[in-house]
């Protein structure tokens, strides 16, 4: 269930987006009829509307001026960003240029566009996924106590084989949790599905297990632990990296969009808007 | 929750003597003090002997013309008897903010002062313009057995036009402070050399405790000084005139509960229920005074099936009983006599001011009209119990209450980006003041960023007063002034102080001269004080996720549990 | 309980810097190093110990910030387009790349690198292309280059490509006719769209750039789009759709056709004769036929249409009146009258009851200049009784007449181009019609014609030309009428026959006026005469009979009271001196020797022409006349006469054989070819069938003659409608006032269809009829009269009274207008067949698409050659 609030703002920009959407056909229609151009108008509108997107990016950089909360400021790029994707439409009149440049620029659009929505969903979810973990780490700590946790396993196996002379928890460490304990993993899967290699390691670790001393056992318990603290440092490194890495994606896509919009204005406007 | 124990040692009282070293014979100058002969050494407990406690909490400090002993408005820890020379007492206005070595309160800078701010921003990590161009300090620092005493040059020209007071040998100062924590009310300069001997505040109330005489002297001064402006300036009691005011000051009580040491006991394990703590009063009792929390925090508890729960808190200025009593005056309740509803523990240490029972009724409710006393039941009524006993308790047993501008952050809105951290870097000079880390209740996360405390344990002992407090309640520290003497990470309990090494705008760091050593520099949240906008931290979440509250206001503390009641 | 991943040791940790771009390798296990990398990346505290050891002990890898990889992420990415553009734009062949769309079919011909064959910037240097943000609107400089290919209406940037004045007088006649209009017709008013759009139509919309309505690169073959809103932009008072149309008021047929047929008669009456039903068409089609684009309808033309009940009439088949136009009359005049009034005009058929043509009075008008202004008055007179005829009349007919003989004459003697001279002189606006009248006309018939006419009319011309002194011999009574007579002698003599005259006066003038100045005492008036006048009339008579100016000398002839004066007093002087008549006499007499001798050394005649000249040496011209005349008479009708006898004679004996001889047929009949013929006194023209060449002139000829006169003369000659020909009966005359003047155009053809001429409304016919034949039982009416499900007949009309006026708008149709509810059965508000321009054409006039080279000349100078389609 949604915090009141939440649903009211959501209604609200929704209805605001729904507005504009409108006023822009409107205005749009209005210069077709009145013989201007059509599309020059939707162009500029566009061209407001990406810009008024690269305002967030700037108010972050400025945060030292009293600029009201980025909070706002998000909804704002949200919902403009819904806006471009409706008035883009409009313009390009619903139909995929066949030119390189043309094309570029609409891939470029159109993929910001996506990878913003993408992030969106991810920023909504992820969180709470994230504090169901029940623990939190700093995402840049993370190899590091992945290296400590590594060592750490490696030491008790080490002095399990010292203590005993068997191997059954050295095989077993050799073949399953060194792989999972070397370094951070990604699984995708943890991003849409509650995913976990955790309990197949814990079932091939039981049945090592009977293959043990108790001495052995002992430190296989131990590497247990290490292994269920690894599982939790993998899902916050996946769910944090996906958090922070769309925006790699994001950026990629919508800086290039700066020079093609500008070459695309000035192309236009050489040609004769035709 | 995976909180856990961690065990470790108990701090033992006298573990760090106040005086590093006494020089030969003048622990036992000291013991002649008139002051300490006319003590009776025998009502001493052994464990706390008269002679153990000069010895290990107070220092013989020596005073040349122009050192500060003490400004106006510091959170005073220690006392002071005059042993040898003269004190001056600076009476209000008083000395400038800047000799005093306070920051000097700006007003927020403008849009213009903000956009040179971006473009001022230093590339390195906490550098300082005075690293490279010297102090610019009104007076200079002054080491004394250790200790950093700011000195002021031409102190005469400075006190040309200030009213005085002088103060000759065996003159008690600064008692006031000692006993409440309260801010000093003047600055005590000396202007030939002198000798004080400067007693700390936890030897300074044992010897009230266990020595009559002192104890009235010390009271009397107290209230005669301080008492009665102190009751004359709390809600209510602004009513009565002046000599009611001292009739009621002359019967009231000072009581101090509680570990003095309390920070230790915080470290304690931590459990769901409410720890146990010193008992003030108990649920139950007769009401035999109206309780008013002086400095220090106190818990309001109710019994709850078989055990307790936190229905609020109490911090200084609050009052306690005050319900009980005005109702059952007003005959709104069974018994003929007041009960309390609620037992009130010390959260680690609380000094509270006990006012008879009688005497309220008599000369506070009797001199109230009608709606006031309404409005009096209004207020002094008990808080409802927070939406969410866990995260109360959780409040209470970290001791968040002495928040006022707490940063919590919702970690089921928060998308780890750090531009909270960003922010505030960019408002500070490239450097962050807190960490986006810290204790998590569910999914509410107390970060490591200053609190801004009602009691701002961290002022107690700056030496060179270059942590302050804004009259909006800002704790602020004065990068100039501050010797890095790291007194105030020390003592802050939450760890929200951090010591750095700065360096020069050119980024090579800055060492002391004489030791080599790196000159470090306490540092926390400003609450971005200079910043017209408030806090950047809370400003540049793209999540509503951070926020800064104070998490005793039941509303603010219901608002964030319903925003995160879809989580919880 | 789990351990915690990060135990909380915030006394420990120091801050954590994500603005920095790096951080310290330590940080990943909680220790990071209180100095940190540098902003290369390099860890500090290495580079402090390697300044002091020299060389690195503990190896910490810094690393690099999140953010600062993203941001590195995102400049490289644009960086990266940034270089790929900067490398496609400076390639040679970059305009693929800067293709916004595919082109339409219509221009495919331009492939994709062809950009300068429509757009200016392709060929200009890239640097300009920023300015162009700032300077004006390319579109206007490419929108030439449309126009270098389609060109459209007289001033294609206008709206509707109409030219400002015609566009204005337009709109002012829109906006009177839009103030009648009801308001309720103005739903679109209404709407909210066009309201506003109005407030914004800014200048430019004056002059609309192509690219308002003509949107290519937008991978469509619909490359012209246009919204009833954008019409109603400046049409203010049109509607919101077809519903609101107005109702047609005079549509299809604003005025009356060129083919005058009346679909009422001939659908409810002759069609359905038993002798024509079979003639008759089955359904529309018939005769109408859609032009090549299939819009207009067109009549399909006389052969298919009309002939086969038509035909005869023109060619004159059972008609009961003279079946060929009466071209040239030999006219009978009242020559009794004439003479006992003293006015000899020669002889003339007796039993002739001709009256003068058109083609007469035309004749006479150019011969005779002078009488062109009395035409009218001498068409009125009644030649055949001139009992009381006045004076002037008797005058006017006397010169008419030799006039018309004399141009006989010519005609006899030089053939019809003699007169197609004189002809053409006057028609200078089309010589050749002149030459197709007369042109067939064989000189043998003129010959004939004139010989019967006139037997004598070469003795009569000789005599007539000595003539005008015979008048002197006149009672006294009548010696002004002779004597003006022989003034007027003179001068037609002077005239006619310049040689005679300036033979006449340079023989003659001296001599007499010398003797006139020894016999006589007195030489008051013969010097006055000499010096004032006779010098004067005569110089001027040779000097404008040299000129052939004839006019100007016959006005001062007329107005110098002198000369009457001088006549005068030579009447009186000639009273009391004989001798006068003496001198006169010799003079005469010389004078007719001189003529003779001439005559005789110049004649060039054959024999006969020679014996009567000889003869008429000799003997008394009258007899001889009359001798000659009874002879060739008398030989004719014997020859004649036996030749019948004879061929009678032996159909009689020869009965029994089936020999018929073909009977004589009148000669009318004999032309029924076509062609002229002689009968009655009359040269007649049988036409040869529709469309007769020398018809059409005739009447092409005729027909803006000014002259009123020859107006309604020619108007009882050809135009009438019972006239051989019957041209107009079916090919109506527009007169138009264009200019003061009258013009007048006969419509030989049906409305046609032009192909590249567009005007503000278009009808897609074929298709309609196509969709009756599919869809008729939807509209309620079978294939036959699927035309009548919009044109129905309104059979209570009569369109031929329209031809009775002038104004060719105002007329009673056959057919009703057509129903706005017709059309809207199909064209559906909500479907695009509803739209304005379904029905309505933009561009205004002609629409030509030429090939020729276009592209802009680029540095290097090369002009960029395209398609070259030439469509007519």
């Amino acid at each position: 269930m949604l915090h009141s609030a939440t649903r009211k703002r959501r209604l609200i920009n929704a209805l605001l987006l729904l507005l504009s959407c409108l006023l822009a056909i409107f205005s749009i229609r209005v210069a077709e009829v009145s013989l201007a151009n059509p599309n020059e108008l939707s162009g500029w509108i566009l061209f407001t509307a990406v810009t008024v997107l690269l305002f967030y990016a700037a108010r972050k950089r400025l945060s030292t001026l009293p600029l009201g909360r980025v909070a706002h400021w998000l909804q704002v790029h949200i919902y403009t960003g819904l806006f471009c994707l409706f008035v883009f439409f409009i313009h390009t009149g619903w139909q995929w240029p066949n030119g390189w440049f043309e094309i570029g620029l609409t891939v470029s659009l159109i993929g910001t566009i996506i990878t913003g929505v993408v992030g969106l969903y991810w920023s909504r979810t992820l969180p709470t996924a994230l504090t169901r973990l029940g623990d939190e780490v700093l995402y840049e700590r993370i190899s590091g106590f992945c290296a400590g946790l590594r060592n750490e396993a490696e030491e008790i196996v080490l002095a399990a084989v010292e203590k005993t002379g068997s191997h059954a928890l050295s095989d077993f460490y050799t073949r399953f949790a060194h792989g999972a304990l070397s370094r951070p993993n990604f699984h995708w899967r943890r991003l849409y599905s509650n995913y976990s290699p955790l309990h197949r390691h814990e079932r091939k670790l039981m049945a090592a297990k009977r293959l043990m001393s108790s001495n052995e056992a002992t430190a296989a318990e131990r590497l247990q632990e290490l292994l269920q603290q690894k599982d939790l440092l993998d899902a916050h490194f996946t769910l944090q990296g996906a958090l922070k890495h769309w925006l790699f994606v994001h950026l990629a896509f919508s800086l290039p969009l700066i020079p093609l919009v500008l070459l695309h204005i000035i192309l236009v406007y050489s040609f004769g808007l035709a | 929750m995976s909180l856990t124990n961690i065990k470790i040692e108990r701090r033992q009282r006298w573990d760090k003597p106040f005086a590093e070293s006494w020089a030969e014979g003048e622990l036992e100058r000291v013991l002649d003090l008139p002051i300490f002969k006319s003590m009776d050494a025998e009502r001493f407990p052994s464990q706390l002997s008269l002679q153990g406690i000069v010895r290990n909490d107070t220092r013989l400090v020596h005073y040349e013309p122009g050192d500060i002993v003490a400004r106006e408005d510091d959170y005073g820890s220690s006392a002071f008897i005059v042993v040898s020379g003269e004190v001056t007492v600076v009476l209000p206005p008083g000395l400038p903010a800047d000799l005093l070595g306070r920051g000097v309160v700006s007003q927020p800078e403008g849009w213009w002062g903000a956009i040179k701010r971006i473009f001022n921003r230093s590339r390195f990590n906490e550098t300082r313009h005075y690293a490279k161009e010297g102090w610019d300090l009104k007076g200079d620092l002054r080491y004394q057995q250790g200790i950093a005493r700011v000195h002021i040059n031409n102190l005469e020209e400075q006190l040309a036009d200030c009213q005085l007071a002088l103060l000759g040998p065996g003159e008690l100062i600064g008692e006031v402070a000692a006993l409440t924590r309260s801010p000093r009310t003047a600055s005590m300069v000396v202007t030939q050399p002198s000798e004080l001997l400067e007693i700390r505040w936890q030897g300074f109330r044992d010897l009230r405790k266990y020595d009559d005489g002192f104890r009235t002297r010390v009271d009397d001064i107290y209230r005669e000084r301080n008492r009665v402006s102190y009751l004359k300036a709390l809600p209510f009691f602004s009513e009565l005139e002046d000599n009611q005011i001292e009739i009621i000051a002359e019967q009231t009580l000072l009581e101090s509960y509680g570990d003095l040491e309390w920070k230790a006991t915080r470290r304690k394990g931590a459990s769901s229920s409410v720890p146990s703590e010193p008992t003030i009063v108990e649920q139950g009792d007769y009401v035999d005074g109206l309780l008013i929390v002086l400095n220090g925090g106190a818990r309001i508890v109710g019994k709850h099936h078989a055990g307790q729960q936190t229905i609020g808190f109490s911090r200084s200025g609050d009052f306690f009983g005050m319900h009980e009593i005005v109702l059952s005056h007003q005959g709104q309740t069974e018994h003929e006599y007041p009960v309390h509803q609620y037992s009130l523990t010390a959260m680690g240490h609380a000094d509270v001011l006990r006012i008879p029972t009688d005497l309220i009724e008599s000369k506070l409710l009797e001199n109230l009209a009608s709606e006031q006393i309404q409005q009096l039941i209004k207020q002094s009524a008990y808080p409802r119990a927070s939406v969410d006993q866990g995260f109360q308790e959780f409040i209470g047993e970290h001791q968040y209450t002495n928040g006022r501008s707490t940063m919590v952050i919702d970690t089921s809105r928060c998308v780890r980006c750090d531009d909270c951290v960003t922010a505030c870097a960019r408002n500070h000079d490239n450097n962050p003041r807190f960490l986006r880390h810290g204790r998590q209740f569910s999914n509410l996360m107390v970060t490591n960023a200053c609190m801004h405390c009602v009691d701002p344990v961290c002022m107690v002992g700056c030496p060179t007063g270059a942590i302050s407090r804004r009259i909006d309640g800002e704790v602020v520290i004065n990068d100039e002034t501050c010797i890095g003497c790291s007194t105030c990470a020390t003592a802050c309990p939450y760890d929200n102080i951090r010591m750095v090494e700065i360096s020069d705008p050119a980024g090579n760091p800055a060492v002391d001269a004489k030791t080599n050593k790196p000159i470090v520099k306490a540092t926390k949240c400003d609450l971005c004080v200079d910043n017209k906008g408030g806090p950047a931290c809370e400003r540049a979440c793209p999540h509503d996720a951070l926020s800064r509250v104070d998490l005793t206001d039941t509303a603010t503390l219901n608002v964030l549990l319903r925003r995160a009641a879809n989580f919880l | 309980m789990r351990k915690q991943l990060q135990d909380i040791s915030f006394r420990v940790s120091r801050y954590f810097r994500p603005l920095e771009p790096w951080h310290c390798g330590g940080l990943e296990n909680g220790e990071q190093c209180p100095l940190g990398p540098d902003r290369k990346g390099r860890c500090r505290a290495q580079l402090a110990l390697q300044d002091d050891q020299g060389q690195a002990s503990r190896a910490c890898r810094p690393v690099a910030n999140l953010r600062a990889r993203r941001q590195r992420v995102g400049w490289i990415a644009m960086i990266a387009v940034l270089a790929v553009l900067t490398l496609g734009f400076s390639y040679d062949s970059w305009k693929p790349l800067a293709m916004p769309g595919p082109l339409s079919v219509h221009h495919m011909s331009f492939g994709g690198e062809d950009c300068d064959s429509c757009h200016q910037a392709a060929v200009q240097p890239k640097s300009s292309w920023v300015s162009s943000l700032l300077g004006t609107h390319p579109s206007v400089d490419d929108a030439k280059n449309c126009i270098a290919c389609h060109q459209i209406g007289e001033v294609p940037e206008n709206p509707h490509s109409l030219p400002s004045d015609q566009l204005l007088s337009l709109t002012e006649a829109m906006n009177a006719h839009t103030a009648q209009l009801d308001t309720g017709n103005r739903v679109l008013s209404a709407s909210l769209l066009v309201n506003v759009a109005q407030q914004f139509v800014g200048e430019e919309a004056k002059t609309p750039s192509c690219t308002v309505c003509h949107n290519e690169h937008t991978g469509s073959d619909q490359i012209t789009q246009v919204s009833n809103q954008q019409c109603a932009v400046c049409h203010t008072a049109s509607f919101a759709d077809i519903s609101a149309h107005n109702d047609f008021t005079d549509y299809p047929a604003n005025r009356r056709t060129q083919i005058v047929f009346n679909h009422n008669s001939h659908l409810n009456k002759h069609f359905l004769d038993e002798d024509s039903s079979d003639l008759a068409p089955q359904n529309c089609i018939d005769c109408h036929r859609a032009d090549s684009m299939g819009k207009k309808m067109e009549v399909r033309g006389f052969d298919t249409a009309c002939s086969s009940c038509h035909l005869e009439q023109i060619t004159g088949e059972n008609r009961t009146s003279a079946k060929g136009i009466a071209m040239l009359a030999f006219p009978a005049v009242d020559t009794e009258t004439l003479l006992e009034r003293g006015v000899d005009v020669g002889s003339w058929p007796a039993d002739s009851d001709a009256e003068l043509t058109p083609l007469n009075l035309l004749m006479i008008g150019l011969l005779n200049p002078e009488l062109s202004p009395q035409l009218t008055q001498l068409r009125a007179l009644d030649l055949y009784d001139l009992r009381d005829a006045s004076d002037a009349e008797l005058d006017l007919v006397y010169h008419a007449m030799w006039t018309l003989k004399q141009s006989y004459f010519e005609m006899q003697r030089g053939g019809a181009q003699s007169m197609l001279a004189s002809l053409q002189k006057q028609l200078v606006t089309d010589s050749g019609r002149a030459r197709e009248v007369l042109g067939l006309l064989s000189p043998d018939l003129i010959d004939a014609a004139v010989s019967q006419a006139f037997p004598n009319l070469a003795e009569e011309m000789q005599q007539w030309l000595i003539k005008g002194l015979p008048a002197l011999r006149l009672v006294a009574k009548t010696e002004n009428e002779a004597q003006e007579a022989t003034a007027i002698n003179k001068v037609t003599e002077g005239e006619n026959n310049e040689d005679w005259l300036a033979a006449a006066a340079g023989a003659d003038e001296d001599d007499w006026l010398e003797d006139a100045a020894d016999d006589t005492g007195d030489e008051d008036w013969l010097s006055e005469a000499a010096e004032d006048d006779s010098d004067d009339w005569l110089d001027e008579a040779v000097a404008d009979s040299q000129d052939a100016d004839d006019d100007d000398w016959l006005n001062e002839a007329a107005q110098e009271e002198s000369s009457d004066d001088w006549l005068d007093e030579a009447v009186v002087d000639s009273e009391d001196t004989t001798d006068d008549d003496a001198w006169l006499n010799e003079a005469t007499q010389d004078e007719s020797d001189d003529w003779l001798d001439e005559a005789v050394a110049e004649s060039a005649e054959p024999d006969e022409g020679d014996d009567w000249l000889n003869e008429a040496a000799g003997d008394d011209a009258d007899s001889l006349d009359d001798d000659w005349l009874e002879d060739s008479l008398d030989d004719d009708n014997a020859s004649l006469f036996d030749d019948e006898n004879d061929i009678a004679v032996e159909a009689i004996d020869e009965s029994k054989s089936v020999v018929t001889v073909p009977e004589l047929l009148a000669i009318e009949d004999r032309a029924a070819a076509g062609g002229w013929y002689f009968e009655d006194f009359y040269l007649r023209y049988r036409p040869s069938g529709h469309a007769d060449r020398l018809i059409v002139a005739w009447v092409e000829l005729l027909i803006n003659n000014t002259d009123s006169a020859m107006q309604s003369a020619m108007m009882s000659n050809v135009l009438s409608k019972d006239s051989p020909g019957t041209c107009i009966k079916c090919h109506s005359v527009d007169r138009q006032q264009i200019a003061g003047i009258t013009r007048q155009t006969v419509n030989w053809l049906g409305k046609k269809a032009s192909l590249t001429k567009h005007g503000f409304n278009s009808f897609a016919h074929q298709s309609h009829i196509a969709v009756i034949k599919h869809a008729n039982s939807d509209l309620g009416v079978d294939e036959v009269d699927g035309c009548q499900a919009c044109h129905k007949p309104n059979r209570d009309s009569d369109s031929s009274l329209a031809y009775e006026q002038e104004i060719l708008a105002d007329f009673q149709s056959d057919f009703y207008n057509l129903d706005k509810q017709q059309c809207i059965e199909c064209h559906q508000p909500e479907t695009q067949l509803a739209n304005c321009t379904q029905c309505h054409n933009y561009h205004i006039g002609e629409r030509v698409l030429v090939g020729m080279k276009i592209g802009f000349q680029s540095e290097a100078g090369k002009v960029k050659q395209t398609f070259s389609t030439q469509l007519e």
